[in-house]
């Protein structure tokens, strides 16, 4: 039995390991994992969007030393974000901006309140010296904006890119013909005139879209939309694009992606360097294919993002699942490494709008999600908090650490 | 840390030291310069060859989140510019360059293993707003090799704004100190002062006088008030600041009026080539390099990056987020543009300079007749402002163009004449620098201006940072490819192949802070913001392996 040098703290991570469902010590488990992932062919790392970005780090080391694919679970929602970035780029702000300039507010088809409890109150309330402002919610079908909004539209869902499109051109001083419109009901061209308007008219104007909507919802054409919209606009104005993105650490991931290979999703190693397929190496792509034969699953949510297909095939894939005790595990799980759940693992993650935050001390009674600030979360807990750990890794950091060393010992063995 | 070695016989330019291409061995023991080695020490063969302290990039964009969205915005640009996972035997055991994409924007493995190949040991990521303190940290812990370390941007941020509207010059210096300690940043950056923050609020200021804030606060006074602060804080590298007007044809006036606004205050003026412009009636621009360069040499408080443009591919990436709305509405390409929250902004746009193009061909010439004219060459540094006027890859190809007047004579014949007939190149301007002079502009001169006391030259107690080149007719043939570069006393490259991988400091400074500001900062964040203060400090345990950097005179 190969033996494992391991840090304390990576010893003192793990809640349990079970090996082929057997209590194991994490050094055992770790090399099971190991043996398990190096005899793959097409390994695919997946989850990531509640693991910490200590932990992503070592993800992606991981999937470069076993020439896997690797995707963040919250690509499947935020992807289209991500392409629509590339494309076109993005005229956007960090929160903050929201409270200290903004005169207009537009949630198109998104209550943050829902995604994030709170959110509107801690995000959006005026600060002093803010100018007065509008809201505008614009109910897409079945997505809807809060309930409270100053006013009020309406845009039929099958018609949502044609609106966009059409007021884009609108705010860009263009007519469309009526004939060539496809007209949305209710959207004459008076009314596309008005609204443009108005997004002209704001000195500061933000549109709330969501950035990670749930499968069903997702329209892989709304984030260009919307954000060449608000690039057309922000010409003459400011009108700024915010996703809502759902809780997790997905920001996280692929911004750790993005700064280690140059790409923020659907990366795969298996040539040596990063290449970068969103057809083609997301891991929904991958698993509908048929063509991971295992799997390393950190921090990953398969039932929330990964379509029925996908799932039933990565039930039957081995795998590797390292999360919380209550995360998802297929019947391929091979070796199961529990940790801490997300929300109580210190380390770093990523604000919706990118802001790397730090959660530290063993944290938190009140639950940090992606846009609740750590301090409100951190404040909160240190009345009875422990002192902060400076300086030991998160959980789940830790315990890829362990894998890292495994693998790079098993590869540098075999000369590789 | 390295055993101890002698570098044999190469020809040292260590101007700091008055060395100028004498042959004469490099002792390194400890990873440090010393006085001299046993006599049975190994000997690393140097003769024929040139010997440098490694280089030093006083101005470039590696790091935080600009830098990242820059990244992602242009996949096509790095696909095919790859490098490979690789394990490097060694006889302390195996290490591993992980992989890595390039193009203008290169991820972070791949930028240390570049710099690195160059013969560049450290660098200085230029601009990072507080709030992206812990991605610069998180993404310059995953650059290896160099020494680094990032400026903090301030001077659009409303609560210094606040501070000096409201009269209370007196505590800007405890804010900018906690905030640098905080960030654990290495020095100040102003960008645009004002200017950014009127441009958020629907204005565009032109001038030095006109108010931004409440209170009468004007660019002059901002820069006036950070470059006290930086000096009472003995920081050791002064202000760092990017004029307001960058690339405006007539701004090499504001340039100027901002130089004379620091009333003999030390100031580094940083990528002056795009603030080096005079106008013609009609708005073209025009070189006023010779009057900025005449001011430089005049003003011995004063030193510069020139910011140099070269032909190909660039990608725009700065706080100045209006100079990159423009480009887009120029351009057409594709724009990112992030508000900043109480502070800052940043604008990225991919780019292209083009040789047939007038203003390129013209910003190129400034930048050549900066560096020909300059009589000082300890106070202007070599720089392209990476990615924005040209990846750091072009180093070599620029100092060959300062070194060699035939190969400039024939570039020269390449671009759009009408843009050079303005400048001094075409009166001929022969000068070419020396190998000595090269040394200052891209290692002793920026290690001095950063008041790094152990970079940029060979005397014993430096770091072991050298590079060793391959004398070549073709410079750039030498400076792409270093025969040797050592980081530390251990060598990293040799012959243009990595030979271990390992990971440098994080320099940053901790100046001392009146603790009453805190709760101030506390109370308006509360207000105003969605954060605490706390969310904005960085703990040491965040940086790989961090250096304080003492202050000045200590």
């Amino acid at each position: 039995m190969e033996q494992v040098a391991l840090s304390r703290a990576a010893s003192e991570a793990a809640a349990g390991a079970l090996v082929d469902g057997r209590p194991a010590t994490l050094g055992a488990a770790a090399d099971a994992a190991a043996t398990l992932l190096l005899r793959a062919v097409y390994p695919l790392v997946y989850g990531l969007e509640r693991a910490t970005v200590e932990a992503q780090r070592r993800a992606v080391e991981i999937a470069e030393l076993l020439g896997a694919a690797i995707d963040p679970g919250s690509s499947a929602g935020h992807g289209a974000a991500l392409l629509a970035f590339q494309r076109i780029g993005q005229v956007t702000a960090t929160l903050g901006e929201v409270r200290n300039r903004a005169d207009l507010l537009v949630f198109w088809g998104i209550d943050p309140d829902a995604v994030h409890p709170g959110f509107l109150a801690r995000f959006a309330a005026p600060a002093p010296g803010a100018p007065p402002r509008r809201t505008l919610a614009v109910d897409v079908g079945a997505a809807r904006g809060p309930a409270g909004a100053d006013e009020r539209l309406e845009v039929p869902v099958e018609r949502e890119f044609e609106v966009l499109w059409a007021l884009r051109a609108r705010v860009r001083g263009r007519r469309i013909e009526p004939a060539h419109a496809g007209a949305a009901e209710g959207w004459p061209d008076a009314r596309l005139h008005d609204v443009a308007a108005r997004l002209l008219g704001c000195r500061y104007g933000v549109i709330f879209y969501d950035a990670e909507p749930p499968a069903g919802n997702r329209d892989p054409m709304r984030p260009l939309a919307l954000g060449a919209l608000a690039a057309e606009a922000s010409r003459r104005t400011r009108l700024r694009l915010i996703g809502v993105r759902r809780p997790g650490n997905g920001a996280g991931a692929e911004t750790v992606l993005t700064w280690q290979t140059g790409f923020p999703f659907a990366v795969h190693f298996g040539r040596g360097y990063p290449r970068y397929g969103p057809g083609e190496f997301t891991a929904e792509a991958v698993l509908a294919r048929g063509e991971a034969d295992a799997a390393l699953l950190v921090g990953a949510d398969p039932l929330r993002e990964l379509s029925p297909a996908a799932v039933a095939f990565l039930e039957r894939v081995p795998a590797v699942v390292v999360g919380s005790a209550e995360a998802w595990a297929g019947p391929g799980t091979r070796v199961r490494i529990v940790t801490p759940s997300f929300e109580e693992l210190p380390g770093s993650v990523y604000r919706m709008d990118g802001v790397a935050l730090r959660r530290r001390g063993a944290a938190a009674a009140a639950p940090v999600a992606a846009g609740v600030p750590v301090g409100a979360a951190r404040r909160g807990a240190a009345a009875g908090a422990a002192e902060p750990v400076g300086g030991a890794e998160p959980a789940d950091a830790a315990v890829l650490g362990a894998l890292v060393a495994v693998l790079r010992r098993r590869l540098a063995e075999a000369g590789r | 840390m390295s055993g101890a070695f002698r570098l044999a016989g190469g020809r040292v330019y260590d101007p700091a030291n008055g060395v100028d291409g004498e042959v004469r061995d490099v002792c390194v023991d400890g990873g440090r310069i010393v006085a001299s080695v046993p006599d049975g020490a190994p000997v690393v063969d140097a003769r024929g060859m040139v010997v440098m302290p490694g280089g030093v990039d006083i101005h470039c964009h590696i790091a935080g989140p600009k830098v990242s969205l820059g990244r992602r915005l242009e996949p096509e640009r790095r696909r095919l510019d790859v490098e490979r996972r690789r394990v490097l035997p060694g006889a302390d055991g195996p290490t591993v360059l992980r992989s890595g994409t390039g193009g203008t924007v290169p991820s972070t493995f791949t930028t240390g293993h570049r710099y690195a190949g160059l013969g560049y040991t450290t660098a200085f990521e230029a601009a990072v707003p507080a709030l992206g303190a812990r991605q610069a940290h998180q993404e310059l812990n995953d650059t290896p090799v160099i020494d680094k370390g990032f400026y903090l941007l301030l001077g659009n941020d409303d609560f210094l704004l606040h501070l000096l509207g409201s009269g209370e010059a007196a505590a800007v210096g405890d804010y900018v100190a906690r905030m640098l300690s905080a960030a654990r940043a290495y020095a100040v950056k102003v960008v645009n002062p004002g200017g950014v923050a009127a441009w958020k609020g629907g204005t565009a200021i032109t001038g030095l006088d006109e108010p931004v804030a409440a209170g009468g606060v004007t660019p002059r006074r901002i820069a006036r008030a950070i470059a006290d602060a930086a000096d009472a804080l003995a920081l050791p590298h002064p202000m760092h600041i990017h004029c307001n007007n960058l690339g405006v044809p007539g701004n090499a006036a504001t340039t100027l009026a901002t130089m004379r606004a620091l009333e003999g205050r030390r100031g580094h003026f940083t990528h002056v080539q795009f603030h080096s412009y005079g106008s013609t009636a009609d708005e073209r621009p025009t070189s006023e390099a010779r009057a900025i360069i005449e001011h430089v040499n005049r003003h011995p408080e004063l030193s510069v990056d020139v910011g140099q443009v070269m032909f190909g591919a660039a990608t725009a990436m700065t706080a100045d987020a209006r100079v990159a709305q423009r480009l887009h509405e120029l351009t057409g390409h594709r724009w990112v543009d992030l508000d900043v929250e109480l502070e800052s902004g940043c604008g990225i746009v991919p780019f292209e300079y083009r040789e047939r193009n007038y203003v390129h061909a013209l910003q190129w010439a400034i930048g050549l007749e900066l560096f020909l004219l300059a009589e000082d060459p300890w106070r202007v540094v070599l720089s392209t402002d990476h990615p924005n006027g040209g990846s750091f890859l072009s180093y070599p190809r620029l100092i060959r163009l300062l070194m060699d007047r035939t190969f400039r004579a024939e570039q020269l014949g390449r671009v759009n004449p009408a843009a050079i007939a303005g400048t001094a190149l075409a009166d001929g301007l022969a000068r070419e620098y020396t190998l000595s002079e090269i040394a200052i502009i891209t290692r002793a001169g920026p290690a001095r201006l950063l008041g790094l006391e152990r970079k940029g030259h060979l005397g014993p107690g430096a770091d072991a940072d050298i590079a060793v080149y391959r004398p070549d007719a073709d410079v750039e043939a030498m400076f792409a490819a270093p025969r040797y570069v050592f980081k530390d006393g251990v060598p990293i490259v040799e012959d243009g192949e990595p030979r271990r991988e390992a990971y440098g400091r994080t320099l940053h400074v901790a100046p001392e802070h009146d603790g009453a500001i805190e709760a101030r900062l506390a109370r308006f964040l509360a207000e105003r913001g969605t954060l605490a203060p706390d969310d904005y400090r960085i703990d040491d345990d965040e940086i790989r392996s961090g250096e304080r950097v003492a202050p000045r005179g200590t």
